[in-house]
């Protein structure tokens, strides 16, 4: 069936209402990347064989992440007039007592995490009610979404369907709000309206760059030329949770909608999803995506009998981190090698095959829809004076509760660390936080009061960039984060350029210097040297921006660099420093560390502390793992 | 016509052109490292990197690829841009201690040594035995390989080039001749049964290629490739024996 009317729409509206609120109970199984490495894909499985063998009869679907990592796999239920209510972790082993439980019309309480009454929804005028009337007692336990901490700070834009909605499923999407946005703009908005209301927001790319979209959206929509083309970028190739993947993988919807109302907006017929290699699900779902929307004629000739035309072609490309970025994607899209090249002329006015060409980044696309949707004053009514609706924020690192949020602009760095990420783990402090990505920076422990705004980042010395949150507990050493990013970024650079090239190679040796120790005050000036020809001299971003974690490091945490420069590691994290030693006053001569040491460099008698010998020593750790009383130490 | 200044001299520039072309032609020197005229812009090796005042800002850019326009004020040489060239010329010379066109460039731009650790390669991945191999020759035998700090050029896989024409174009471009070429009477190929002779052969080390030379028909001397005069007498429509004599014995 084709939609070419509002009408059709409404209709289709209907037919994935029955499918998000059927009569039966509705089992939904969190499915991204993330969920099912945490084994959601036999969790289903299970599910399945469970239902099938006590004869409950029950709708199974895969749908998104609601970005609960620590609790994965999730699993959330909606009996009919019954509140939805989500548990987790479900395990294989737990899914037969699970199911039981709610064969029997009841609930699992032991695995119950918290209860939605009504359905989230950016744009019913009226939410859909899972439950009516008061809450059930028996249920009053089990807390409310609106008062899980984890939630509470929440906004959700471009996450607003992830975990309702089956995200292979175009009608749910549609039940949703979906496409109306683009019936919105093909019907009743001209171009220029459209481009209007996305500068009127205030969105920015979520790329890392920060450009205002609409400008963008202008500049290439005003370049001269014929052809022009829409581009969404999904490399994320550096180091982190993977939010845009994530966010792809649980509504590809959103974003091909956002992409086809920019296509309308610029002018261009032809648009093109770049998405790195090695990443399975979240190309299938996009594939599916695009045939569903094309088969509904929401792609193709005559858009909702607009006379607007669009296609889009997904182009698979290398994994490298140097492939994000724009002129390197450009270069991978028309088949050659994801090399940087230098864009004097602007990729809006001159990209793709010469062509006037927009690249935005996923979650820029996913806003696109809600802001045309629910209005450019609605969206910017979110946020800070010039950072404007959320950010997806993926936390990781030394965090109690590794996850992923979508929170609004200016909310503190505090607050999601404490509050979403749930602080850190037990007997650990937090020494510094990383953001940004490689090309970001490390701020000290102090700096969590920053607010999340590209000014004040920028000001701190760090980027949002794609939205990656590292916390860094007491245990690491800075020098030896410096190193890893510089690593990183060594095997990640395209190699075309020398400052970078040549300079990254350097930057990495003088890192090391203070890893083993023969670090000095010169090696740091000419780190400092070198940065500043890598900052100005570079070709592409990453280069000018690669010296900037080691920089920062330096820069609020000269102490260990300094200490570095005296043969000690503070942290007991570079090998070659390490000298370990045991603490007599803590060690309660246990033994363990001796049974545990490969090679016999520590001995003692039973009941006093144990002797170790550095020269048999070879520096694994593994008397410090065993140690129940931290008595080792470095 | 856009009007700019270099340096603080007016210039009248021709459209189209870049700040390099433009100031070579006014006698403005910047220094190059992966610029030939007759090869498009590569923007690597961040030499000529100078400062442009566009009224509204002033930044850092590679003069090479940098086009004029109307009011823009080119400084070639400050202190920003002297240290930015003297850094980029001694991490060349540390991964290049011993290429001379790295050292000569080092000693014009007053860098005596290096403070990094040095390395003993000679290729500075300047790219324009690539660009003239693709853009001039046509052959596209060479790409490069590898990407970050083991970037390398190459032939295909590191095996042998089924596209070079051994024309030896990307020999006399490389600035740090580390391209080698060499004619040998005695080629010999070895097989799975043992080793063959094959007579005259081209040798384009580098690329692992060795292209048997067509001997003349009358002097029976080497002409050139086989390889090379196939594809040259197809591209220029010649009959199948036009280039069966040598230069001499066609006289
Ligand atoms: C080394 C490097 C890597 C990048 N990687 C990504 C990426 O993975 N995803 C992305 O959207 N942008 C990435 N960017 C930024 C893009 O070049 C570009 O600015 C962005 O896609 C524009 O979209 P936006 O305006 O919506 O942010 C990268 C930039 C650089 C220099
Ligand atoms: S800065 Fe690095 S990644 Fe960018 S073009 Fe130069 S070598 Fe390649
Ligand atoms: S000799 Fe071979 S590799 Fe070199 S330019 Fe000629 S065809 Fe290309
Ligand atoms: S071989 Fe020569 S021409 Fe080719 S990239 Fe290296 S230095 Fe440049
Ligand atoms: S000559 Fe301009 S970058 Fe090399």
């Amino acid at each position: 069936m084709r939609i070419s009317t509002a009408a059709d729409l409404e209709r289709l509206k209907q037919e994935g209402h029955k499918q998000l609120h059927p009569d039966t109970v509705r089992i939904m199984v969190g499915t991204a990347t993330c969920c099912l490495a945490r084994g959601a894909g036999k969790v289903i499985k299970a599910i399945e064989r469970e239902a099938a063998a006590q004869k409950f009869a029950c709708t199974i679907v895969p749908v998104g992440c609601i970005g609960l990592c620590h609790q994965e796999p999730t699993v959330e239920v909606i009996q009919p007039g019954k509140p939805r209510i989500a548990y987790g972790p479900v395990t294989v082993e737990d899914v037969p007592e699970f199911i039981k439980a709610l064969a029997a019309g009841g609930v699992d309480k032991k695995r119950a995490l918290f209860r939605s009454e009504q359905e989230y929804s950016l744009f019913a005028a009226e939410p859909y009610r899972y439950a009516q009337g008061a809450v059930a007692d028996d249920l009053k336990e089990i807390p409310a979404y609106s008062d899980v901490p984890f939630y509470k700070k929440q906004v959700k834009i471009c996450l607003r369907n992830a975990g309702t909605i089956n995200p292979e499923s175009i009608e749910e999407y549609i039940a949703m709000g979906g496409y109306a946005a683009l019936a919105k703009a093909v019907t009743q908005m001209t171009p220029e309206q459209v481009i209007h209301e996305v500068t009127k927001s205030n969105l920015r790319g979520r790329g890392g760059g920060g450009f205002s979209t609409g400008k963008k959206w202008t500049e290439c929509r005003k370049a001269p030329g014929g052809q022009r083309y829409v581009l969404c970028n999904v490399s994320e190739g550096d180091p982190g949770i993977g939010m845009h993947k994530s966010l792809l993988e649980s509504d590809p919807h959103t974003v091909l909608e956002g992409l086809i109302i920019g296509g309308y907006a610029i002018g261009a017929a032809q648009g093109y999803i770049y998405i790195s290699s090695g990443y399975p699900l979240g190309l299938k779902r996009l594939q599916k995506a695009i045939e569903q929307a094309a088969a509904y004629g929401l792609l193709g000739t005559n858009i909702l009998g607009s006379g607007f035309n669009f296609t889009v072609t997904i182009k698979e490309g290398g994994g490298a981190y140097v492939c994000g970025e724009s002129t390197a994607l450009m270069a991978g899209l028309e088949g050659r090698i994801g090399e940087p090249r230098p864009k004097y002329i602007h990729t809006a006015v001159k990209g793709l095959w010469d062509s006037p060409s927009d690249l935005n980044n996923v979650e820029t696309w996913a806003n696109v829809p809600v802001i045309i949707g629910k209005g450019a004053d609605w969206f910017s009514g979110i946020g800070t004076g010039s950072s404007k609706g959320t950010k997806v924020i993926g936390i990781s690192g030394s965090v109690k509760t590794p996850c992923l949020v979508e929170v609004p602009m200016g909310t503190l760095f505090k607050e999601i660390f404490n509050e979403m990420g749930g602080g850190v783990p037990a007997k650990r402090k937090l020494k510094a936080f990383q953001t940004g990505g490689p090309s970001g920076g490390v701020l000290p422990a102090r700096m969590l009061s920053l607010n999340l705004d590209y000014e004040e980042m920028g000001k701190a010395g760090t980027n949002l960039g794609s939205g990656g949150f590292i916390a860094i507990d007491d245990r690491a050493c800075m020098v030896d984060i410096a190193r890893f990013f510089t690593q990183f970024l060594l095997e990640e650079s395209c190699g075309k350029c020398v400052p970078c090239r040549e300079g990254v190679k350097r930057l990495l040796q003088l890192i090391n210097n203070f890893t083993i120790g023969i670090g000095t005050e010169e090696h740091l000036t000419l780190i400092k040297e070198l940065a500043f020809a890598m900052e100005k001299a570079s070709l592409c971003d990453l280069g000018k921006t690669a010296p900037s974690v080691v920089q920062y490091a330096i820069k609020y945490f000269k102490d260990e660099f300094e200490a570095h420069m005296q043969g000690q590691c503070p942290a007991g994290v570079c090998k070659d420093l390490i000298l370990y030693s045991i603490d007599a006053k803590l060690c309660t001569a246990c033994g363990a560390c001796i049974r545990a040491c490969p090679v016999n460099a520590i001995s003692g008698d039973p009941g006093s502390a144990p002797t170790l010998d550095m020269k048999k020593c070879i520096k694994c750790g593994a008397c410090k793992e065993v140690c129940d009383v931290e008595a080792i130490t470095t | 016509m856009p009007q700019l200044t270099i340096d603080g001299k007016q210039i009248t520039a021709p459209v189209g052109a870049t700040i390099l072309q433009v100031a070579r032609e006014n006698g403005i020197d910047i220094p190059t490292f992966c610029h030939h005229e007759a090869l498009e812009p590569w923007g690597a090796c961040r030499l000529c990197i100078v400062e442009v005042d566009e009224g509204s800002r002033t930044r850092l850019v590679t003069s090479c690829n940098f086009p004029v326009k109307e009011g823009l004020a080119v400084t070639t040489k400050n202190k920003s841009i002297i240290a930015i060239r003297k850094m980029i010329i001694e991490l060349l010379l540390t991964r290049c201690p011993n290429a001379q066109a790295v050292r000569q460039m080092a000693d014009k731009l007053g860098v005596t040594g290096t403070r990094f650790p040095i390395e003993n390669e000679f290729c500075i991945l300047c790219g324009m035995c690539v660009r003239v191999c693709k853009e001039i020759v046509g052959a596209q035998a060479i790409s490069f390989a590898s990407r970050g700090g083991n970037k390398k050029v190459a032939s295909p896989f590191f095996k042998r080039s089924g596209d070079c024409i051994g024309c030896g174009a990307c020999v006399y471009v490389c600035p740090t001749q580390c391209i080698t070429m060499n004619d040998v009477t005695e080629a010999t190929d070895v097989y799975a049964e043992g080793t063959e002779q094959v007579g005259y052969a081209r040798v384009m080390n580098n690329w692992r290629t060795r292209l048997p030379l067509k001997v003349c028909k009358s002097c029976g001397n080497p002409i050139a490739p086989e390889f090379q005069l196939q594809v040259l007498g197809k591209k220029a429509g010649l009959a199948p024996d036009a280039l069966d004599l040598c230069q001499g014995c066609k006289e």
